[in-house]
């Protein structure tokens, strides 16, 4: 039985794994652009990520591109699988299969 | 965690404005400025073709009158300057600096380079052609690239690609062995690709 994922739910975390979900597996997105598309400030962005880093649901990662630090994330298997579950949760409660 | 319908349905509805939102803005992050850069090396470099065209000088040879056009040279070096400035400038946009980090997008690139490496090969072997129909091959190839990316990643690719091929193949036969191919090129060629770059940036930003 699916069911709500109290982590997920919260309304800017939600909104992060959505933008997440929309990359391909193996893909990572920018975290200076992840920032500006929903439009968070660097630490109310770090802060959520760290909360979603410690359930798993995203991995971090630091590195330098031409001598410049970037952090990229990127949706763990075990991050899909819970997205996939919480929008199967929402779906059965409205009783529909509307996504 | 017990949640109302309403409270459900306001989820989902987050859910599908962030990846709506996502989808466009990244397309916008990395197709954009790769639209708008090769549109303004279209513009310029078929412009110089049109303009320097004309362009020849006589040659005395033997007592004898020889008029030799230097215009396509002219335009040959530009397009060759611009196409090697754009292929480094599209490897920095669309490798380097790309919001999302694929092990696609390097393969894009290769694939990119296999495609014209293909098309020399070809060239060498259909010899002879006229500066015509190689103008026409080499500006639909990109958009013939443009078509099979648009079926995978982009659908403004697909159709971008689609309606400017028709404009080099209306242009080729409208313009038959005429210089005006070259500004029809210049205008609608570069002008369809920057502009679309530019209605991503803005409209989906």
């Amino acid at each position: 039985m699916p069911e709500i994922d109290t982590i997920i739910h919260q309304p800017v975390r939600l909104k992060i794994m959505a933008s997440l979900m929309t990359i391909e597996p193996g893909e990572q997105v920018d975290f200076v652009y992840l920032r500006k598309i929903l439009n968070l400030t660097d630490g109310n962005l770090g802060a959520h990520l760290a909360k979603l880093e410690n359930a798993g649901y995203v991995k971090i990662e630091k590195t330098f591109i031409s001598r410049k630090p970037r952090t990229f994330i990127n949706v763990t298997g075990k991050g899909r699988d819970a997205f996939d579950e919480h929008t199967t949760a929402l779906k059965k409660i409205i009783g529909g299969s509307k996504k | 965690m017990d949640i109302s319908k309403q409270e459900a349905q306001g989820s989902l509805d987050q859910i599908q404005a962030a990846v709506s939102q996502t989808r466009k803005r990244i397309a916008a992050g990395s197709t954009a400025p790769l639209l708008i850069l090769w549109g303004a090396i279209w513009f310029v470099a078929y412009l110089v073709t049109y303009l320097s065209y004309p362009f020849e000088f006589e040659l005395y040879c033997l007592r004898l009158t020889h008029r030799v056009s230097i215009g396509i040279h002219i335009a040959g070096l530009c397009w060759l300057v611009l196409v090697l400035i754009g292929m480094g400038a599209s490897w920095i946009i669309g490798v380097r600096r790309a919001p999302v980090k694929s092990p696609h997008n390097k393969r894009w690139g290769f694939c990119w380079l296999i495609l014209f490496v293909y098309a020399g090969v070809w060239l060498a072997l259909l010899w002879p052609w006229n500066e015509y129909q190689i103008n026409a091959f080499l500006a639909s190839l990109p958009m013939f690239a443009y078509v099979v990316m648009g079926l995978w990643a982009d659908r403004v690719l697909l159709w971008l690609g689609i309606v400017v091929t028709l404009l080099i193949i209306a242009g080729f036969f409208l313009f038959l062995f005429q210089p005006a191919f070259w500004l029809w090129m210049a205008i609608l060629g570069g002008g369809a690709l920057a502009g679309t770059g530019l209605y991503i940036r803005k409209a989906w930003r």
